[in-house]
């Protein structure tokens, strides 16, 4: 571990993750609120199946612009499709949530696994092509210690600060918009910004935890430090800071667990280590959990 | 015995079958989450089987994966019962937590001394490859193995199904009415979890572990857009998950791409076109009717205030007029009053505009029915 430490690749990594989790344990308590939380699955596999559209039109010759050709070209392609997945992801959840036939959660686990199969086809079609482009494809199901490179570790810098500092800059209003929308609209401020802003967030956020934690573990980073902070408090803000502080810790305890394994993915180690957390707050938390009963018990 | 194509086709379609039964339920009681957790979880039972076997389809690969997806749903609802929080982020953790514990045995302990598969199947699923395990009784080749595994699920299935087909349609329809007549919601709930586990711990072979909850969710809800009879809905899901199996084959086996992803993407645009074109509950028939209920509630508008208020109703002056005080286009109001007197509501005597005896008896008729004028 100590050799693994001073590598430039285990820095990054364990700065990465750690910030990931930080944004995205805080922007997890807004999403569980307005109950979307399910809704991160679809999203996540709609910016995997955006990953392999865009390899598929790399590999036909179709490029960006010229600016991007050459080494970098491979990295600025996989971003932009999980971007553009997940946009494409949340129109058509949008447009379908119009219909008041089905459940929301039904038609979200519906579309993550129809666009996990979507995904699946293309995968086999890539590697039945085959080409240089088959490669590093695997990596998205279930995430990789050593995934990003420094340009996408800048990028992820910059959102994941801002994500932290837009939801601490407008959290009153947002707690507002979460509660209770009607109060919100008649209280004459931008209802759509505030949920263009979360939207905003997750997608990015998403784009990039589907490198680091894979497609199928992706809402566990973004749910359970919420669920987890809940069982701590009730007040909000708390709750937020709380979230952040479990997401931040378990990625970087994660990161050092699965480089010292070896054997284990990130996103793999990252879960369960949530999963201790959870099962810990569940036993020794004074609020909600079983020692909290014990004390009101024995009262 | 038959051809190969033909042996898969089948298989498919058994196991798509099997699927769909517990989803018209599913769907019907709105218990959303379990399909996702019972795929997630049975991945953990599966994981400890192949390390004792290496069939895909043996019996303790059955047996295991829906008990271990039957445990994930006994701890999302202790779990629930002790927290109070909502049961689908309760069945993110567990799932995702049991879903780590099986890929992690998958891919260490179980597939590391087998040179037949790698854990790609079990999330890929892989249909060609159901076909080689051969079922023989006394040297005679009967059939694939998975055909007959399918089979006693899908019988399993259509049993439960007809022996406790009242008790689901009380209790999907009417929850409270469900309570008073002393019916255990519970073991409904778990019949059905039964139900749901057997057939992902068995169609996972074809169709891949993530993917079953297309196969079980999809046709369903694609059906609920045509009928709104229980029976009909079971009957018309099974149909529709039939006719995707075979469009699906047919497109992926001669591209040689994955077969259950074709058939899944192929439900999911069966899903997405019936919710958005379905004959009489989709998004855009709705939205044309809301449109014409819009147009409709402005001809009575106008008709009311002709009826009740006394004005001057000289042709030139009247649409500028209410064009001026209803606050609306100059061109909509002229199309309105048009409109209304071609359907004989309204009738120019002298330049003068005059509700006929038919307008009368409309807006009376309307203004009745609308309790809050009363």
């Amino acid at each position: 571990m100590i050799e693994l430490s001073d590598t430039f690749i285990f820095d990054t990594m364990l700065k990465s993750s750690s910030l990931l989790g930080l944004s995205a344990g805080m922007l997890g308590v807004v999403i569980s609120y307005q109950r979307r939380s399910i809704e991160i699955n679809a999203l996540a596999a709609g910016s995997f199946v955006g990953i392999l559209v865009f390899y598929l039109l790399a590999g036909v010759g179709i490029y960006l612009s010229s600016y991007f050709s050459g080494e970098i070209d491979k990295y600025v392609f996989s971003f932009t499709g999980s971007i553009f997945g997940a946009l494409f992801m949340i129109i058509l959840l949008n447009i379908l949530y119009k219909t008041d036939r089905l459940h929301m959660h039904i038609i979200q686990s519906l579309m993550t696994a129809v666009m996990l199969g979507v995904g699946i086809t293309l995968i086999t079609y890539i590697r039945q092509t085959g080409g240089a482009l088959d490669s590093g494809i695997e990596i998205y199901l279930f995430g990789e210690t050593t995934s990003l490179n420094s340009e996408e570790f800048d990028f992820l810098r910059i959102i994941a600060v801002a994500a932290v500092v837009l939801l601490l800059l407008y959290f009153r209003r947002l707690k507002i918009v979460i509660f209770n929308k009607d109060i919100a609209r008649t209280t004459h401020f931008h209802v759509s910004f505030y949920y263009t802003l979360i939207n905003i967030m997750v997608i990015c956020l998403v784009a990039f935890s589907i490198k680091i934690m894979g497609v199928f573990l992706t809402v566990a980073i973004f749910l359970i430090p919420a669920v987890t902070a809940r069982l701590w408090s009730n007040r909000l803000f708390i709750i937020m800071i709380l979230a952040g502080v479990f997401g931040a810790v378990s990625g970087t305890l994660g990161t050092i667990v699965s480089g010292t394994l070896g054997n284990m993915t990130l996103g793999i180690a990252i879960t369960l280590i949530l999963a201790v957390f959870f099962l810990a707050s569940l036993i020794i938390s004074p609020y909600k959990g079983l020692a909290g009963k014990l004390i009101k018990y024995m009262r | 015995m038959f051809s190969m194509e033909f042996e898969i086709v089948i298989v498919i379609i058994l196991s798509a079958i099997t699927c769909s039964i517990p989803g018209a339920f599913l769907v019907m009681r709105k218990n959303y989450y379990a399909a996702d957790t019972a795929n997630r979880s049975a991945m953990l039972g599966i994981a400890i089987a192949l390390i004792f076997s290496s069939f895909l389809s043996s019996p303790l690969v059955i047996v295991l994966g829906s008990l271990t997806a039957i445990l994930g749903m006994y701890l999302v609802k202790k779990i629930k019962g002790l927290t109070h929080f909502r049961a689908k982020g309760i069945s993110i953790i567990v799932s995702s937590t049991l879903l780590c514990f099986g890929i992690l045995i998958a891919s260490n302990i179980s597939l590391n001394n087998s040179a037949e598969f790698d854990l790609s199947i079990i999330y890929l699923g892989d249909t060609a490859f159901t076909s080689f395990n051969r079922l023989r009784i006394a040297g005679i080749d009967i059939g694939s193995y998975a055909f007959y595994s399918i089979l006693i699920i899908m019988i399993i299935n259509i049993i439960i199904v007809m022996v406790y087909y009242k008790e689901f349609k009380i209790d999907g329809v009417d929850k409270y009415y469900a309570a008073s007549i002393e019916m255990k919601e519970e073991t409904i709930d778990f019949i059905l979890v039964i139900m749901t586990a057997l057939s992902v711990s068995v169609s996972f072979q074809t169709a891949g572990i993530f993917m079953t909850s297309a196969f079980i969710l999809g046709p369903a809800a694609a059906a609920l857009f045509y009928t709104k009879r229980l029976s009909t809905l079971a009957i018309v899901s099974v149909f529709l998950s039939s006719i995707a199996c075979l469009v699906g084959f047919s497109i992926a086996w001669p591209a040689e791409v994955s077969i259950s992803g074709a058939i899944v993407s192929f439900i999911g645009i069966l899903f997405i076109l019936s919710v958005l074109f379905a004959p009489e509950e989709g998004i855009i028939k709705k939205y044309f009717d809301y449109l014409a209920e819009q147009k409709k509630l402005d001809e009575y508008i106008i008709l009311d205030i002709l009826n009740t208020q006394s004005i001057d109703t000289s042709s030139s002056a009247l649409i500028e007029r209410l064009a001026k005080s209803l606050n609306w286009k100059f061109l909509r109001v002229s199309y309105l009053v048009n409109k209304l007197k071609a359907d004989k509501m309204l009738e120019e005597v002298n330049g003068y505009i005059y509700l006929t005896l038919e307008g009368k008896y409309e807006i009376d008729k309307f203004m009745k029915t609308q309790n809050c004028f009363h």
